[in-house]
């Protein structure tokens, strides 16, 4: 155990190092000098010196990393370039609603996807294992920002079941037992559309985990102990089987993100896919660089955590 | 999108249909296919016995001609002058007029409506021009960029491979859609650079797949007596280890397609796709989404069916290659 902690938190800092690098060089790569594109058109070659100066952009690159490096172990990522508002701001906002919108369609997700695929699992080839692994595979299939505009139209401008885009997801008027309904109200139709990639992949991958989990012998001998149907698939084949569903739900966050960006752009959601739209627009490189930083950092701190429960699940893992 | 964080489910999908598959028969054990034929007479038996696969390359053929045909079937101004005239009157004369003068619902003349004053099929067909072209290409790249790297990790090892396929996990931890945003902003949205963007941002995965292509391959017979011949390593990589691996690349390779596709359709939907006049099924979708929360249909249907019909087929196909080359696995 101690052997596998300590492997994973190796892995962990090698890659923060390398995004932070990667991060930082971005900049770099940028066309054109970020004190030229700071100052804007009143550039003049004295100003973009002693800018450069005051940025530190005059030292030599490795130098410039470590100072970068200090300031960003500070929480200092800096100031937007437009707005004059501190980088660390306008991501905290966003990045408030983007875990919201993450947690609330990973929790549809897991709700709907798993009794599905244990009830599919129990008859192979049945009824309702035919019906849900062919509704999946549509469902897997279909791009969401194609959903969304179906979605969208279908709810909120036909039924009217649910507020339009642009509706602000936190309302500062009213009580806070309002002010929460209000958001949950906004924020789950995205959710839902967030979650039905999801939905389709732990479906898969649960169900035929389960197919084979269930022709143990181990369930057989559940079964001959005269253990109803239900008690062997929720406390004996669930938890083996889950291993493979928890490790992709990791590599799923690269995934949501993504989904993040569609959303929040058909929704008119203040998330971190539209500010960082908003900030190529605006060549706002310090925003860009912070947004780059935080959606790196967590794509691996959530697979590092996944890669922490999963002993909890099935120790055999930390003993391999 | 990104092809390494669907690779699971995708995989999940692949056991599913060699189970179909079998259950018709075509693959019980490798006994039955094992007639008579070369080997390639045998793949292609496999290959044309999975209807679902052959109905999507007929599908992509019928998709590829109409890409290719329709558009010269309307006169030269008319997409001399697309994007110029986008929104504003239109060449082509259009029926019934609904608000938008651009937008009529499907008649007579226009078999699948007006957008924004262009006729549906033929703005599909050139749109689709753009967005094979863009997806063959790209794909190209991302096969060329990540056999390569994934050949030389895997068959170096040692050092030189743990620190490739380090710089490939950091790369595949990053969403590929930032990345993709990132290289635009840096590259533009003209139509060589979405080429290059989408290509060398989706090659992460290839390359994992082929490392461990290169690991199995590196140690077979042949390999060995190349190399106890006195045959460099550059040699037995090139000629001997990448020609062996090329059923993983043709596999990998038309899924790279399909999601090529889909990345830059994200990309147009985004607003970051390409830049009328030129056109693609995204930027397509895009333009669409507006019109069709007023109620027409036209505009959104027919591309988001031919769309996602092109990206279901390019993964039946995959499938499909999958399992006809598992014949040869048999054989090797």
């Amino acid at each position: 155990m101690t052997r596998y902690l300590s492997q994973r938190f190796a892995a962990l800092f090698a890659i923060l190092v390398l995004i932070s690098v990667g991060c930082f060089y971005l900049v770099h790569l940028l066309p054109g000098n970020p004190a030229a594109s700071i100052l804007g058109v009143t550039a003049t070659p004295q100003t973009i010196a002693a800018l450069d100066r005051q940025l530190g952009l005059d030292k030599p690159i490795y130098e410039q990393y470590f100072i970068w490096l200090g300031h960003i172990l500070h929480g200092n990522l800096g100031i937007a370039t437009p707005s004059r508002v501190p980088v660390t701001t306008i991501i905290g906002q966003s990045y408030k609603l983007d875990v919201e919108l993450i947690v609330i369609s990973q929790f549809i997700a897991f709700l709907i996807a798993i009794p599905l695929s244990v009830y599919a699992a129990r008859r192979p080839g049945g009824f309702l294992d035919q019906a849900t692994t062919s509704t999946s595979f549509a469902l897997f299939c279909l791009p969401s920002f194609i959903i969304v505009l179906w979605v969208v139209n279908l709810f909120t401008i036909h039924w009217h079941t649910f507020p339009g885009p642009g509706t602000n997801p936190f309302p500062t008027g009213g009580s806070w037992l309002s002010n929460i309904g209000t958001n949950l109200y906004v924020m789950i139709l995205p959710s839902l559309v967030l979650a039905i990639g999801s939905i389709a992949i732990y479906f898969r991958l649960l169900r035929s985990e389960m197919v084979f989990t269930l022709q143990e012998e181990f369930i057989t001998v559940a079964r001959s102990k005269g253990l109803t149907t239900n008690r062997i698939l929720w406390r004996h084949a669930v938890r083996p089987s889950s291993i493979t569903m928890l490790t992709s739900a990791g590599n799923n966050i690269a995934l949501l993100i993504t989904g993040l960006f569609i959303v929040e752009v058909k929704f008119a959601l203040p998330g971190l896919g539209s500010e960082l739209i908003g900030a190529i627009y605006a060549n706002d490189y310090l925003t860009i660089q912070g947004i780059a930083l935080v959606a790196a950092i967590t794509v691996v701190v959530v697979n590092f955590a996944i890669d922490m429960i999963l002993p909890l699940v099935d120790p055999r893992i930390a003993r391999a | 999108m990104s092809h390494v964080e669907i690779e699971p489910a995708v995989s999940q999908l692949h056991v599913e249909g060699t189970a179909v598959a079998s259950e018709h028969g075509t693959l019980a054990d490798g006994g039955e296919v094992r007639g008579s034929g070369s080997i390639f007479i045998q793949m292609f038996r496999v290959f044309m016995q999975n209807k679902l696969a052959v109905g999507a390359c007929l599908y992509i053929f019928f998709v590829v001609m109409l890409c290719i045909v329709v558009p010269q079937l309307y006169p030269q101004h008319y997409w001399a002058t697309a994007g110029a005239d986008y929104g504003s009157s239109c060449y082509l004369p259009i029926g019934s007029v609904t608000g938008n003068p651009g937008n009529a619902a499907p008649n007579a003349a226009h078999w699948l409506g007006c957008t924004g004053g262009f006729d549906n099929v033929g703005l599909l067909a050139y749109a689709g021009r753009f967005s094979l072209m863009i997806g063959l290409l790209s794909a190209f790249v991302t096969m060329t960029v990540g056999t390569a790297y994934g050949i030389v990790a895997g068959y170096r090892g040692g050092w030189l491979d743990s620190v490739l396929m380090r710089f490939d996990d950091v790369f595949l931890s990053i969403p590929v859609l930032y990345l993709l945003l990132l290289v635009i902003t840096i590259y533009g949205q003209g139509l060589w650079s979405l080429i290059g963007v989408i290509g060398f941002t989706s090659w992460f995965g290839v390359a994992r797949l082929m490392r461990s292509e290169a690991q199995l391959l590196r140690n077979r017979e042949y390999a060995q007596a190349a190399r106890s011949m006195g045959a460099t390593g550059r040699r037995v990589m090139w000629r001997h280890v990448l020609p062996n691996a090329v059923s993983t690349m043709v596999t990998a390779g038309t899924f790279a397609l399909g999601d090529a596709v889909l990345t830059l359709s994200a990309l147009g939907f985004l607003g970051l796709g390409l830049r009328p006049p030129d056109y693609d099924w995204g930027t397509m979708i895009q333009s669409a989404s507006s019109g069709f929360e007023q109620g027409w249909w036209w505009t959104l249907w027919p591309v988001a069916f031919i769309f996602i019909l092109f990206v279901l087929s390019t993964n039946y196909i995959g499938d499909a290659l999958r399992d006809s080359f598992e014949v040869r696995l048999q054989e090797r």
